[in-house]
């Protein structure tokens, strides 16, 4: 298969989407008439529709084929945390932080009041500040609090960012 | 390329060629194939055509195949079945009334579903979505997070491996 419009421009050509004009499509029928590649395409094409139009309804069953109720393309992985995410991440982990440093500060942690006004402010108008999406793998730990905290360090030179 | 010369009489090539063309018609749409078949006529009359004839042959097929993936796509059945739970092939098979098409098409489709099991899945979904629906190349590519050529060879890669899978299980009318 040399011809580089055997699987691009005849394919497209052969179900009736070719972009251009009448007498590029002409030419491009020409073309095919006298081309061995996109001729041999243009049969398999064919020779597929023939067979399976008759069965698309036993194809379309199939779960995977149906097409997914979305507009715009599909990512291929899942994403990571939004920017945004990362930084209630990032909020919700000074939090932590600061609830381990006042709690080494009483004799007895279990019995000691937690501090109310610096948690509470923060965290509590983020939508899930801690909890990230559940089908994000953290596969390094470290990687992941080494980003936390270059995005804590962000934070503290530029609060206005949140 | 030699082209048609207006004094040339149309009707003098496309003589010898009307039988096969009908033939051809017949084997893949037999309640349409006179229809079809002037429908071809009708358009490379009104096309510039090239008068050698093996190469004016090769254009009437063209447009006769062109045309049949055209009918094909507009009259396939869409979700004419429900969902199965393993039994698709049988249940395509009760589908109809004439008992060896019925066993024909439970074996074209275990063709087709093993072909398309054994493909990488991005060709393969492209291939079921322009089965399926009515997505267009542009569509799909869209979906898929690709370039519409990609999406495009797909589907050739995809014909193509089927249609040869066909033709080893006997199941090919690809020659006119």
């Amino acid at each position: 298969m040399t011809c580089p419009h055997a699987s691009t421009t005849t394919v497209a050509w052969a179900f009736g989407e070719f972009e251009g004009s009448a007498n590029d499509e002409e030419a491009h029928t020409l073309h095919v008439a006298s081309c061995a590649d996109c001729s041999e395409a243009l049969e398999a094409l064919e020779a597929v529709e023939a067979e399976a139009a008759p069965l698309a309804g036993a194809l379309a069953v199939e779960e995977s084929a149906k097409p997914p109720p979305v507009e715009g393309p599909v990512p291929a992985t899942a994403a990571r945390p939004t920017l945004g995410g990362r930084l209630w991440a990032g909020i919700a982990l000074a939090a932590a932080l600061v609830l381990g440093t006042v709690a080494a500060w009483v004799d007895d942690p279990l019995v000691a009041p937690l501090p109310p006004e610096p948690v509470a402010v923060h965290v509590m108008p983020s939508p899930s500040p801690v909890a990230a999406p559940p089908h994000v793998p953290v596969l390094d730990l470290d990687r992941e609090l080494d980003e936390l905290e270059l995005e804590l360090d962000a934070l503290r030179t530029d609060p206005s960012i949140l | 390329m030699d082209r048609l010369d207006p004094a040339d009489n149309l009707t003098e090539r496309i003589v010898p060629l009307q039988g096969e063309l009908l033939g051809f018609m017949r084997r893949r749409r037999p309640h349409e194939a006179e229809e079809l078949a002037q429908e071809v006529w009708l358009r490379v009359s009104s096309a510039t055509t090239p008068s050698e004839p093996r190469a004016f042959r090769a254009y009437v097929f063209t447009v006769a195949r062109r045309l049949l993936i055209d009918r094909h796509r507009r009259s396939r059945t869409i979700g004419s079945l429900v969902a199965l739970d393993g039994g698709r092939a049988a249940e395509v098979a009760s589908s109809g009334s004439d008992p060896h098409g019925q066993a024909v098409a439970a074996e074209v489709l275990a063709v087709v579903e093993r072909c398309l099991g054994s493909m990488k899945a991005d060709v393969a979904q492209v291939f079921r979505w322009r089965a399926t629906t009515d997505l267009s190349f542009k569509d799909i590519a869209a979906r898929q997070g690709c370039s519409l050529n990609t999406a495009l060879g797909r589907q050739h890669q995809a014909a193509r491996r089927i249609a040869r899978a066909l033709d080893e299980a006997g199941h090919s009318r690809r020659k006119p």
